[in-house]
C-alpha cells in the first residue's frame, strides 16, 4: 500500500504530469459526449 | 531495480487516476453545459428569434425531430425484385466487389440474382433495395454503404480515375 504519505510524495514530485493527464482526461470526457450526441 | 519498478508503477497509477478523474470531470462538465444551454433555449421568448449555433443541442434536437417526422411521413417502400439479366452483357461481369461493402460472397449472391453490372445497381429503386436487404444484406446496409451511389460512379467511370 502506498498510503497517503506516498500519494502526497508522488503528487509533490509529479503534479505537472498528473495535471496534464487530468486535462487530457477532461478533453476525452468532453469529446465522448460530443461524439455521442451527433 | 525492484524499487524503481514499483516507483514507476506508482507514477503510472497516479497518471491513470488523474486521467480517469479528468474523464469524469469533463463528461460531467459537458453534461452540465448542455443542460444549461437547453434550459436557456427552452425559456427564450419565441417572438424574438435568436440565432443558435449550428452545433447547439437545441439545433441538434430540432434536426433530429425533423428527421424523425420525415421518416414517419414516408410510407414503407414496397419490395420489388430488381431487373435481372440471364447472364453478363458481353460475357463479362463487372467487379462488383469494387463497391465498398460488397465482398466475394455478396458479389456471388448478386450474380445469382442476375445482377452483374454497376449500371444495374445504379438503377436500383428504394423498392429494389427493400427486396434485396431481406436477401443479401443486413437491413439498412445498402443505403448506409451507399452501394447505389458507388455503382453510379463506377458505371460512369469504370477505370475509377
Amino acid at each position: 500500500m502506498i498510503g497517503w504519505d506516498g500519494i502526497a510524495f508522488l503528487l509533490g514530485h509529479y503534479w505537472p504530469y498528473a495535471v496534464g493527464a487530468a486535462l487530457v482526461g477532461v478533453a476525452a470526457g468532453w469529446l465522448s459526449l460530443s461524439g455521442r450526441s451527433r | 531495480m525492484v524499487t524503481s519498478l514499483s516507483h514507476a508503477v506508482e507514477v503510472a497509477l497516479l497518471l491513470l487516476a488523474s486521467y480517469l478523474l479528468g474523464c469524469v470531470l469533463g463528461y460531467a462538465a459537458h453534461r452540465l453545459v448542455r443542460r444549461l444551454e437547453t434550459g436557456q433555449v427552452a425559456t427564450m421568448p419565441t417572438s424574438a428569434p435568436v440565432p443558435i449555433a449550428s452545433s447547439s443541442p437545441a439545433r441538434r434536437l430540432a434536426r433530429a425531430a425533423a428527421r424523425d417526422e420525415q421518416e414517419a411521413v414516408q410510407p414503407p417502400a414496397p419490395s420489388q425484385r430488381p431487373a435481372e439479366l440471364s447472364g453478363p452483357r458481353g460475357g463479362k461481369a463487372d467487379d462488383l466487389h469494387r463497391i465498398k461493402g460488397i465482398g466475394a460472397k455478396t458479389e456471388s449472391a448478386l450474380n445469382n440474382l442476375g445482377i452483374y453490372h454497376f449500371s444495374q445497381i445504379a438503377a436500383w429503386t428504394p423498392a429494389n433495395i427493400e427486396w434485396l436487404e431481406g436477401r443479401i444484406a443486413i437491413k439498412g446496409r445498402i443505403r448506409r454503404e451507399q452501394w447505389v451511389e458507388q455503382a453510379t460512379l463506377l458505371a460512369t467511370d469504370p477505370a475509377g480515375s
